[in-house]
């Protein structure tokens, strides 16, 4: 364990109090599940707020969204009756992508999570294609959405506690559709894809295209989201989009599979889900 | 230093702690030493436990996450006389090699058999995927498993 200058730790029953306490004190740190930042924390650790009892352990569906406590656990996500049919499945879906264990879904909050950002988490790929919001607890007016909490380092550096996300229920038959690439089922993938996208009549109106797995950060193709945008999905479409998404996307150096094999395969998976949106439709 | 407030296999334990202390080295350090001490990062599953019956790598946990709720290990399954059924179909099977992962694995099966309604060979390798042996290939382990339940 990395923790050698730790040399404080508190179970708030209150946000307000994590809060005063993260704020209060240099070098203080929220928990989750600690699945990270105990072995990981390092010497910059000098003391941990358990936010396990902090009242934010929750999963709610309200009429046109669902709503998840940041110290919700992956494994209160896989169990949960809410996550078991549409729309909401593919949050259970991308969470067994990552093959990660029982033993550490039990104690991996949604929380942590988010604040580690990892780029090969199918999970916030699939949170960022339905443009989850992410909940800052006294930050009311400052909520974002994933994608822009990820890449919004100032933000990150800053010390706040994520209360929970909101998703709002995707409308569209089709949803999120999740494809990975990984040597076994159960391994963690290669490469996936969350695509979401929804149509207006027969144009598409909205879509959002993300990869996980190419590097240190989530990748969310918005040139390829362009061209799809106000078009029909037809064959030549189709090509046009997962070539330029051959062409973009820069893998970084991964021992399990190389950056040419990627790209390719980054191609193949855009291809491979929007022809099934298409022949779903009953398109050309 | 902090004190703490445990049920460790039913029993109490109030005592003062490191407060950097993890689970592991607390159950260790009170004779529990079923709960071995693999790679220390998550990744073995060998110092698993259950925590208010949510299984855990107490190598990642401080004790003090603990504070005030209940811990199980393989200690409970038994006692010094008797062996609980499972231990004994794997025995019987021969699914003990070096042993070193065994623990983790008992406790892990016994978890889901205790709490699944209707088990299956996919789920019960499921739950017991965090926990790493490099004897077995976990071919006769399983079998002890789907023994025990009758999942042939
Ligand atoms: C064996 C193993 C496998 C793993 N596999 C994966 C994987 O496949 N994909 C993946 O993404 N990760 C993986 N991880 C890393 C980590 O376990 C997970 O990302 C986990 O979800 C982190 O959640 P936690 O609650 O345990 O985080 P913690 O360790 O508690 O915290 C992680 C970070 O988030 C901060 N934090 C926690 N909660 C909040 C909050 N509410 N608000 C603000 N900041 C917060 C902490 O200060 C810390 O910096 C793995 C870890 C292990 C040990
Ligand atoms: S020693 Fe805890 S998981 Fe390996
Ligand atoms: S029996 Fe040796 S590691 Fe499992």
């Amino acid at each position: 364990m990395g923790l050698t200058k730790l040399t404080d730790y508190y179970r708030p029953k209150k946000l307000t109090e994590a809060t005063r306490l993260l704020k209060e004190n240099d070098g203080f740190f929220p928990i989750g599940g600690g699945t990270w930042l105990i072995p990981y924390g390092g010497s910059e650790v000098k003391g941990i707020v358990d936010l396990s009892e902090s009242g934010i352990k929750e999963i709610r569906l309200e009429e046109t969204s669902m709503y998840i406590g940041a110290s919700t656990t992956l494994n209160d996500l896989l169990t949960a009756p809410e996550t078991s049919s549409h729309p909401y499945e593919f949050i259970r879906e991308t969470i067994i992508s990552e093959g990660s264990t029982r033993l550490i879904n039990s104690a991996s909050t949604v929380g942590g999570r988010i604040a580690l950002g990892r780029g090969d988490s199918s999970f916030l790929a699939g949170l960022i294609a339905v443009d989850a919001t992410v909940i800052l607890f006294g930050k009311m007016s400052e909520d974002v959405t994933l994608w822009d909490y990820l890449n919004n380092s100032e933000l990150q550096n800053e010390k706040h506690i994520i209360s929970g996300i909101e998703i709002s229920t995707p409308t569209n038959i089709h949803s999120v559709i999740f494809e990975s690439i990984s040597y076994i089922p159960s391994s963690p993938p290669l490469i996936s894809l969350a695509l979401y996208l929804t149509f207006s009549v027969n144009l598409i109106d909205s879509v959002r295209i993300v990869l996980s797995s190419i590097g240190e950060k989530l990748i969310r193709l918005e040139e390829a989201e362009a061209m799809l945008l106000g078009k029909e999905l037809d064959d030549k479409l189709i090509k046009s989009v997962s070539g330029l998404a051959v062409k973009i996307v820069d893998p970084a150096f991964d021992p399990k599979g190389s950056s040419e094999y990627k790209k390719a395969m980054a191609g193949v998976l855009i291809e491979r889900v929007l022809n099934k949106i298409k022949d779903n439709r009953g398109g050309s | 230093m902090r004190n703490i407030s445990v049920f460790v296999n039913d029993k109490k334990i109030r005592t003062e702690v490191p407060i950097s202390q993890t689970l592991l080295d607390f159950l260790r350090s009170n004779g529990i030493t079923s709960v071995k001490r693999g790679c220390e990062s998550g990744e073995c599953g060998a110092c698993a436990v259950l925590i208010d019956d949510e299984p855990r790598a107490s190598c990642i946990t401080l004790t003090l996450q603990a504070d005030g709720k209940e811990i199980k290990t393989v200690e409970a399954l038994s006692t010094r006389q008797d062996l609980s059924e499972l231990q004994k179909r794997f025995i019987e099977v021969g699914a003990i090699q070096c042993g070193y992962c065994t623990p983790a694995l008992l406790l892990l099966a016994g978890h889901y058999l205790n709490t699944a309604v209707s088990p299956l060979e996919k789920d019960l390798r499921e739950a017991i995927s965090g926990v790493l042996c490099r004897c077995t290939g976990y071919v006769k382990p399983v079998e002890a498993i789907k023994k025990e339940i009758r999942l042939d």
